[in-house]
């Protein structure tokens, strides 16, 4: 299962890749309006949403891995954070898929020189293991679910700013 | 059950909560819209739903057709004729039964079946067995999908599920 989880978060980070590699920097932060409204869920947003998720739940809450992301981010890219059209709060792509792309490799390299039983484990955060009491519950759901709820959101917003599929 | 099996499971049932709460609020019509040419719902779903019986036939050893040729498969796209979609109940009810569907043989299927080589021969270089493209198909596949209808309720004004 440790192997399979390292397969889908690359495949999934490729997929990351694609969606925002035409993407100008004016484009980065876009909340697109409708006729009904503005799309707040931009690029920088959600991929930034991935970096924290990905750095403070995964590395550190779940594998017990140092963070390297600054805690002052939260409140940019935290669960309860909301999007702005400020592109000038946002680090730009490069930054930030740079640092998905090294949050991931760390995940990878944790996983790979854990065995198997490792995921039988009590998930080490009290809040966390509350939703997902064990490693593997809070893997999958971190590395398989959530992650592509967003990059759904990503693809879609894409439509909405006018930009093909990937 | 398996690590592998209770964790797919328990991503599996939140991903048909999910998914209910998504187009709860939504009529027929707007099943069917799509903004600025996005995949509407109703198409999201009905693709999603090509694999679940290709998940029950995996996990049960049995044959089934490349999903890449269904009607509603990857190569297909969202049309604007409503009746090749059915009601949104109708909709809803078939994807309800098709996760009860795959979770039933996912709780059937033992060790064996998971271990067993993948049979499409496409599928097999970057998932060479039946357990490793479980929870692509399941979770990861899904999850995308669902995303899309999550953005796709803001870009129509509808709330955060």
């Amino acid at each position: 299962m440790i192997n399979t989880l390292i397969t889908y978060q690359a495949r999934t980070l490729d997929y990351a890749k694609k969606l925002v590699a035409d993407l100008s920097p004016q484009q980065w932060c876009a909340q697109p309006t409708t006729a009904t409204g503005l799309v707040k869920n931009h690029a920088a947003w959600i991929i930034g949403h991935l970096v924290w998720v990905a750095d403070k739940n995964t590395i550190e809450r779940v594998l017990g891995q140092p963070s390297k992301i600054d805690d002052a981010w939260k409140s940019l890219f935290g669960g309860k954070s909301e999007p702005t059209s400020d592109a000038s709060q946002y680090p730009d792509k490069d930054t930030l898929m740079g640092l998905y792309e090294d949050a991931v490799n760390r995940i990878a390299a944790a996983l790979k020189a854990c065995d198997e039983s490792f995921l039988e484990r009590a998930t080490p955060d009290e809040a966390f293991r509350k939703r997902f009491p064990t490693v593997g519950f809070a893997l999958m759901h971190v590395m398989a679910g959530h992650e592509l709820l967003h990059l759904g959101q990503l693809s879609a917003w894409r439509r909405a700013l006018g930009l093909g599929t990937v | 059950m398996t690590l592998l099996t209770e964790t797919l499971l328990i991503g599996w049932n939140r991903n048909a909560d999910y998914a209910a709460k998504l187009v709860a609020d939504l009529s027929d019509e707007q099943m069917m819209l799509q903004p600025n040419g996005a995949n509407h719902p109703a198409w999201i779903f009905s693709h999603m739903m090509v694999y679940h019986p290709v998940l029950v036939a995996m996990l049960r050893g049995q044959a089934f057709e490349d999903p890449k040729v269904h009607k509603f498969g990857m190569q297909s796209k969202p049309e604007a004729d409503a009746a090749l979609y059915g009601s949104k109940q109708s909709i809803i009810d078939a994807f309800i039964k098709g996760h009860d569907d795959v979770a039933a043989a996912l709780k059937e299927a033992g060790e064996v079946a998971v271990e067993k080589a993948m049979p499409l021969e496409r599928w097999k270089p970057a998932f060479p067995k039946v357990g490793s493209i479980l929870g692509y198909l399941m979770l990861v596949h899904e999850g995308t999908h669902l995303g899309q209808i999550s953005m796709w309720r803001r870009v129509q004004g509808l709330p955060a599920v």
